[in-house]
């Protein structure tokens, strides 16, 4: 299965290399190989839509919401040794201190990370990877990439779910026991996933553009941590995120 | 000119109360007008959700008509495309605009009756505004809400609305330009409210 990935993952980018187009669009949206992209998107749509969204929602039926809630704690909580690594490279010390904090609460008391105590302690869950860190090091986004399976990425943020297996101790079992446990894992990231992709359904006249843009967007806020940079230009960007000021919470109703 | 006392008094009073009124709406801030969607939100997802979606749109509509600036969302999503609209298409356009984030709002809120908003940090700068909120849901995760407003007339109306860090304007901007590349305006406007009867 993890052979399957590499392999796949080393076959797209050399696809890429080759295939890119230059149509002005694609320069203008960073996706040089969006002719291809476009494709993977159809594929990866087409095994979603026949496939995997089918048996999410049939899990959402069977499985109660704080059984869900369980089991996305566990799988959250063994990522984690992800994010702390990242949070070391990074060199963000006092984030590395929490987030270790939070892994040793969650899977000591919180029971392997079944339970989430950790956030009831103000150790709230965060997302770091190695993509963030190529960013926070200066690397650039580079080019917009649909990965076949795996969805969005770029050439920056590529090798990241190849970092986030290696620091994942499930990788480190039995085949007997990963794939099944990594399906059932997959199962559960899309049963999470139904709400975000109806709402793309109800709103995208076209999905790859709305998925590329929400993407990318997402990744900006999450380099940034929940703070991305002010934008200037055009009246249109004075829209998008004008800066503002820390009160604390004003109300609440 | 001849007043007759008690009328005159009546009439004055009206009047006083009628000026008191507008004044005090037209000085309404962004705040209120985040927090009369945020309302009207809460009351549809606090309505027992069962197979009256016509009802909670149609308490939904005038509040969100109110709150957002439809015409310059139109412009701001189109880009040079707006003004090669006819008039009735950017008209069509922005109906379309209206009715699919009002579809979008009832379908998303219903039945989420443990709802509740958050008023985190908000700022004024001249003619734009910005309100961050926090959406709770009933398992306490949250959702952090931005709003971007404009100041039109006296009257605040929201334009943007940032939901963990991804812009609504922003994604509608990238989806329709890619559309009008090959399309009319008003062909994008059908298309939308296609979209938006379909997901009904």
């Amino acid at each position: 299965m993890k052979r399957n990935i590499f392999t796949i993952v080393l076959i797209s980018l050399v696809l890429l290399g080759i295939t890119g187009c230059s149509s002005n669009a694609a320069k203008k949206n960073n996706d040089p190989a969006e002719n291809l992209n476009r494709k993977f998107y159809a594929l990866n749509d087409t095994l979603d839509k026949k496939f995997v969204e089918p048996v999410a929602k049939i899990y959402v039926d069977v499985a109660p919401e704080p059984v869900r809630d369980r089991v996305t704690n566990f799988f959250d909580n063994l990522t984690y040794v992800n994010t702390i690594s990242n949070d070391l490279l990074q060199g963000k010390l006092s984030f590395f201190a929490k987030d270790s904090a939070r892994f040793i609460v969650n899977s000591t008391i919180g029971i392997g990370g079944l339970f989430d105590p950790a956030s009831s302690m103000g150790l709230e869950s965060r997302n770091e990877d190695l993509g963030q860190t190529l960013a926070v090091w200066g690397a650039s986004e580079g080019s917009y990439i649909m990965l076949p399976l795996l969805g969005p990425s770029s050439t920056r943020d590529v090798t990241s779910p190849l970092m986030g297996m290696a620091t994942n101790p499930m990788t480190y079992l039995a085949s007997v026991v990963t794939i099944p446990v990594g399906i059932f894992s997959a199962i559960n990231t899309r049963a999470n996933l139904l709400d975000a992709t109806r709402m793309r359904d109800q709103a995208a006249i076209d999905p790859y553009t709305f998925v590329r843009e929400a993407w990318r967007q997402q990744r900006t806020y999450d380099i940034h941590d929940g703070n991305p940079p002010e934008t200037e230009g055009d009246e249109f960007d004075e829209f998008l995120n004008i800066e503002s000021e820390a009160t604390g919470i004003l109300k609440v109703y | 000119m001849k007043v007759s006392g008690p009328f005159f008094v009546i009439k004055s009073l009206v009047f006083t109360l009628l000026f008191v009124s507008l004044r005090l709406n037209a000085d309404a801030g962004p705040v209120a007008t985040v927090e009369s969607l945020h309302n009207a939100l809460l009351t549809i997802a606090r309505m027992d959700g069962e197979d009256n979606f016509e009802k909670k749109y149609s308490l939904l509509e005038p509040t969100i008509s109110k709150c957002f600036d439809f015409r310059k969302i139109a412009k701001l999503v189109t880009g040079r495309y707006w003004e090669s609209g006819l008039k009735s298409e950017q008209e069509d356009f922005e109906k379309s605009l209206l009715s699919t984030a009002v579809h979008n709002y009832v379908l998303n809120f219903d039945g989420n009756s443990g709802l509740q908003f958050e008023l985190v940090k908000k700022k004024i700068r001249k003619n734009k505004a910005v309100v961050e909120t926090s959406l709770i849901s009933s398992d306490e995760s949250i959702t952090k809400l931005k709003y971007v407003l404009y100041k039109r007339k006296e009257r605040w109306f929201i334009v943007n609305v940032v939901a963990k860090g991804v812009s609504d304007l922003s994604l509608k901007r990238a989806d329709y330009i890619r559309f009008l590349e090959s399309n009319s305006l008003g062909n994008l406007a059908k298309k939308i409210h296609a979209r938006t009867k379909k997901n009904y």
